[in-house]
């Protein structure tokens, strides 16, 4: 590939449990006017934006063609807009297709959620399971995620207590997150005595319902300096896809998630994910994830995250300064969330967080029940 | 710097299509996928292990799947795969057809299959589409895709007898190639001495938008693969290239209800852009067949005018020419068009299919004579968005 | 006696007694009437899980009329065409409520021709579901304001700081500037309207699954205050659908339509039902 994809600037608000007082339209324009502030880029036709790809879904929003809601504020009015149904990671692959491809120099990609808008979660994600067997046994994400937790549990040899640490770790990082939910700081024994909502996931092992919105721009390399002059290259993504049925999944693993990451290290020529990386981001919707996805994605050798745990791995490898999404991002966009984090680490920008000299970052989105899609990107300044 | 030029080409070659019916209670949605998804392979020649990514869409409202592409993976043979799922209500399938396009341009993916596809039966596509408006007031009013906008325009322009039979004989040419397409799922057999009758009879839905003048409700999916240019001519005797596409949306409200002209359309500033940037100056002269997303009659025969740049009645009068028939000097939609087949999220799709099988000469009995090398595909949906594709059958540009 | 696809049409009749199912007919209480061109008609009365079928030459009194020829009717019986393209294609007309039409296909068990084999038909097992997740949808400060006025009976519009343009309901957004909206405006309640939108068909609601009564008029009014394409989206009162006159503006040549004024709810919520449609203001 002889160009690279620059991002040229990352904008948020703030991760809240119920943005009772915007709707969607709103949380999206304070993105969109940031990054407009930010890069000074216009909607010419010619030299501007052209493209815009959004993320959202029309289950959560309850529209159909949830896009169809914020077309105007992300200023894709008589210009392009295409929205990618998945983990936000893909909505960055995406658009750097549609760069590499020469069909345009210049990306816009938003995204919104509001979990707190829907009354259940569930609700929702039982809707992702056939109709005809897995839905009326009651499947929904939560489930999905347990059996996985169980499975992946037994064989890893993480614990209770290795689970209460991640949630106790990642609140205390979020801390110094300002755009992060506002949760309460938990003790490990607050996380063990937490009610088990669907064993063995307790209530603090999940993520938190909230609401988001996101943007970045991303622009082929030779003009990222008309809108930056502290650009971070998108150089590696790969995406996989796993099997449908729960039982066909061997949910101790996720070769599907080693794909995506050998995919995604192969297009940025990554020999050694356990070195490479200055600065992890891992979508941990559910603790147990944390591992699980480090172990997958190459970070930590297979069948160590416990011993990795134990001997302070997450801070070492600095994984999930940000918090992660246990912290609290909502569906949909969790992997924009990581990505976001990797860039201002990489721009120098993480404030209180900020990993000295962060050169290299992975971020990883998840899609489906317990991961049945995984994403994976690698970052470079 | 405008508009530039691709990383590298991207053919077309693989095509499958189900029969589209209101009726597939034969199979569930996986099942229906995969007959597409089989005929795409088995017209190309090629296996699942041949296939880099699958692009999946549909408006997932309509059957209350969550992130269908999950369950689908069944159906499309995802599994192992990279996939992607994009979808912007009706014009899914042009973006499907524009995503998989760029994923092989990009140099990222050799070969792609794009899937879409709708099974309307197993919901309520009015209400599914009522459901796009804004909770908190279009959706007290809106009524589906239903409208009789065009109706009062065209009317108000050139009459209402003129803008009546205009909008019936469209009508009638669209069943006429309906009739040559197996695959279409309404096929009435219209006659021209029906003409009268269906104008006056035909039960009204808005004004003068009338039953007969409406698309489909259809089930039914489409899959097309794409390959890389090498790879393409490796595996295709004749794969059909995807020129150019544009993709153009707008604002939220629908300005249905205003009765203000001119207004600029999404439909003739992406056409204007893509012609432009292509250098083609005279697009009636250009294009040997035009797919266009065509939801009513009365739609068709406004936007001919659109999308061909046109003037005054120009376009009345290709359609009282007969212009646009299979035989016609502008054929559109020889497959029949969207009143014929509409399942939603594989309708955009098929235009493009239909117009690559023109341009590969094996569309069978709704074939357009002579040979067609310029071929042009449009999409609509959303609050009046357009994706329009520019296919080729040499890459000579 | 004629047949077509295989049907006599006069066995149809003559077997509806023996092939009627009481329990698809619960809850009907409907007189309908078929009109088969140039063969005959027949008032077929449905309620309290009985039936009674009468040749007749008299239709008046049908809730429902159904008129088709008896090519067309056989080959629907025969399951070889479809009603609803028959319908489509002029072939088959509904008077009356064409959903009451639609019951017709539960009360009788399959026409099958005397002398053919009864195909054990796989059973289709339908299950309806109706999917319903509550939502809280919020209106954000922009369409809160705008809900807010109308609960006093006042209509706002948003104006773009750089064109100019009013929006009504209200965006965050001038689309074509993209820029902030920042000012608001008074316009109407008055106004001449633009489109009318007559409905003859009405979609279900999603959120409550309730059908509007038919006809009604989805309208766009140019309130006071508003210029070209700045038109407000609401309802007509359905009485008015045949005595308002359309406004438009082609180019040049502007037509004025009928003076409306809305009519306010009693009850005002700062929803869209706040104003409950517009009416004749001349």
């Amino acid at each position: 590939m002889k160009q690279r994809v620059a991002v040229c600037a990352v904008a948020q608000i703030k991760n809240e449990p119920d943005i009772w007082y915007q709707r969607f339209q709103g949380m999206v324009l304070e993105c969109f006017e940031s990054i407009v502030e930010q890069t000074g880029v216009t909607f010419d036709m010619e030299k501007g934006i052209r493209n815009v790809v959004t993320c959202s879904d029309d289950v959560f929003d309850a529209r159909t063609i949830s896009d169809n809601a914020v077309t105007d504020v992300v200023g894709a009015h008589f210009r392009g807009e295409e929205k990618v149904c998945q983990d936000g990671t893909n909505a960055l692959g995406y658009a750097m297709a549609s760069i590499l491809s020469g069909h345009d120099d210049l990306v816009l990609v938003m995204g919104h959620c509001k979990e707190s808008q829907t009354e259940s979660r569930r609700m929702c994600t039982n809707l992702a399971f056939d109709p005809f067997y897995c839905r009326p046994l009651g499947l929904d994400y939560l489930s999905a995620a347990g059996f996985q937790a169980r499975a992946y549990m037994e064989k890893s040899n993480i614990t209770d207590e290795h689970l209460a640490r991640m949630v106790r770790r990642s609140r205390e990082k979020a801390a110094l997150n300002p755009y992060a939910r506002k949760n309460e700081t938990v003790t490990e024994a607050d996380v063990l005595q937490s009610p088990l909502i669907c064993d063995p996931i307790r209530r603090l092992h999940q993520y938190p319902v909230t609401d988001w919105a996101v943007g970045m721009l991303l622009c082929t390399e030779a003009r990222a300096h008309e809108f930056t002059d502290n650009p971070v290259y998108l150089t590696g993504y790969g995406n996989c896809m796993d099997s449908y049925f729960l039982g066909e999944r061997d949910l101790s693993t996720s070769t599907v998630l080693q794909k995506a990451a050998r995919r995604a290290y192969t297009m940025a020529g990554v020999d050694d994910p356990k070195r490479f990386f200055d600065i992890i981001e891992l979508n941990d919707g559910y603790a147990h994830q944390l591992p699980m996805w480090a172990e997958n994605a190459g970070v930590v050798e297979a069948g160590e995250a416990a011993k990795w745990i134990d001997a302070g791995g997450m801070d070492d490898r600095r994984v999930n300064p940000s918090g992660g999404m246990l912290n609290g991002n909502p569906i949909m966009l969790g992997g924009l969330a990581r990505s976001l984090e990797v860039v201002l680490q990489l721009r120098g920008e993480a404030g209180e967080r900020q990993i000295e000299g962060a050169r290299k970052g992975l971020a990883h989105g998840n899609t489906g029940p317990a991961g049945q899609h995984h994403a994976v990107l690698v970052f470079e300044k | 710097m405008g508009y530039k030029k691709r990383n590298r080409h991207v053919g077309i070659v693989g095509i499958g299509e189900t029969k589209f019916s209101s009726h597939r209670e034969d199979v569930n949605q996986p099942e229906m996928i995969h007959e597409a998804v089989r005929g795409a392979l088995d017209d190309a020649g090629l296996t699942m292990d041949d296939i880099d990514c699958v692009v999946h869409g549909n408006m997932e409202l309509f059957e209350m799947v969550h992130q269908p592409d999950m369950w689908h993976t069944l159906g499309t043979g995802a599994y192992g795969k990279s996939a992607f799922r994009v979808t912007t209500g009706g014009t899914t399938g042009g973006t499907l057809v524009c995503g998989a396009d760029n994923l092989v341009a990009s140099g990222m993916y050799d070969v792609v299959l794009a899937v879409g596809f709708e099974k309307l039966q197993e919901g309520h596509t009015t209400g599914g589409i009522t459901n796009m408006a804004d909770p908190l007031w279009a959706r007290r009013l809106q009524s589906g895709a239903l409208t009789a906008q065009a109706a009062v325009k065209l009317i108000a322009e050139f009459g209402e007898a003129r803008a009546r039979r205009a909008a019936m004989t469209y009508r009638i040419i669209m069943d006429m190639h309906a009739c040559k397409n197996p695959n279409a799922h309404r096929a009435f057999h219209l006659d021209w001495d029906q003409m009268e009758d269906l104008m006056a009879t035909s039960p009204p839905l808005i004004g003068d938008l009338r039953l007969i003048h409406m698309c489909s409700q259809s089930d039914g999916a489409c899959a097309i693969i794409f390959a890389s240019e090498k790879k393409a001519r490796e595996i295709s005797g004749k794969p059909v290239w995807v020129r150019d596409h544009i993709t153009v949306h707008r604002e939220e409200t629908l300005n249905l209800h205003n009765n203000y002209y001119p207004i600029e359309t999404t439909h003739s500033f992406a056409a204007k852009q893509l012609y432009g940037r292509n250098g083609i100056d005279n697009p009636l002269e250009y294009f040997d067949v035009f797919e266009m997303y065509d939801p009513s009659a009365w739609w068709g025969v406004d936007w001919l005018r659109d999308f061909f740049l046109l003037e005054g009645d120009e376009h009345i009068k290709m359609v009282e020419n007969r212009d646009i028939m299979i035989d016609g000097k502008m054929p559109i939609n020889p497959s029949g068009g969207v009143i014929a087949t509409n399942p939603i999220g594989a309708t955009a799709i098929i235009r493009v299919a239909e117009a690559a099988k023109q341009i590969r000469g094996d569309a069978g009995d709704h074939q357009i004579p002579g040979n067609v090398e310029h071929g042009l595909a449009s999409s609509f949906g959303g609050t009046m968005w357009t994706v329009l594709t520019m296919l080729e059958k040499e890459t000579n540009w | 006696m004629s047949e077509y696809y295989g049907i006599d049409v006069d066995d149809v009749f003559n077997t509806m007694a023996s092939r009627f199912r009481p329990e698809g007919a619960e809850g009907v209480d409907a007189v309908f009437g078929y009109d088969i061109t140039e063969k005959g008609k027949w008032k077929l009365s449905v309620g309290q899980g009985r039936m009674a079928l009468d040749i007749t030459e008299d239709l008046s009194g049908c809730d429902v009329v159904v008129r088709v020829d008896e090519q067309t009717f056989a080959g629907i019986i025969a399951g070889k065409l479809d009603a609803m393209a028959a319908l489509s294609a002029n072939k088959m007309k509904v008077e009356g409520d064409f959903n009451l039409f639609a019951v017709t296909g539960k009360i009788f068990t399959k026409y099958v021709p005397p002398g053919q084999e009864v195909e054990p038909e796989q059973e289709l097992v339908m299950l309806k579901r109706t999917i319903s997740v509550n939502q809280r949808f919020a209106t954000g400060p922009i369409m809160g304001t705008f809900l807010q006025g109308l609960k006093e009976k006042t209509i706002l519009a948003i104006k773009c700081p750089g064109c100019g343009r009013l929006q009504s309901p209200p965006r965050e957004i001038c689309a074509p500037c993209r820029i902030r909206n920042d000012s608001w405006v008074e316009i109407g309640p008055a106004g001449e309207m633009r489109m009318l939108e007559y409905c003859y068909y009405a979609s279900p609601d999603p959120l409550t699954g309730e059908t509007r009564e038919t006809p009604y008029g989805a309208i766009g009014v140019l309130l006071d205050g508003c210029k070209d394409n700045e038109v407000f989206w609401h309802l007509l009162n359905p009485q008015q659908l045949n005595d308002v006159r359309m406004g438009m503006v082609m180019g040049d040549k502007v037509v004025h339509g009928t003076r409306l004024r809305p009519v306010w709810s009693a009850n005002r919520t700062g929803s869209i039902n706040d104003i409950k449609y517009f009416e004749i203001d001349e």
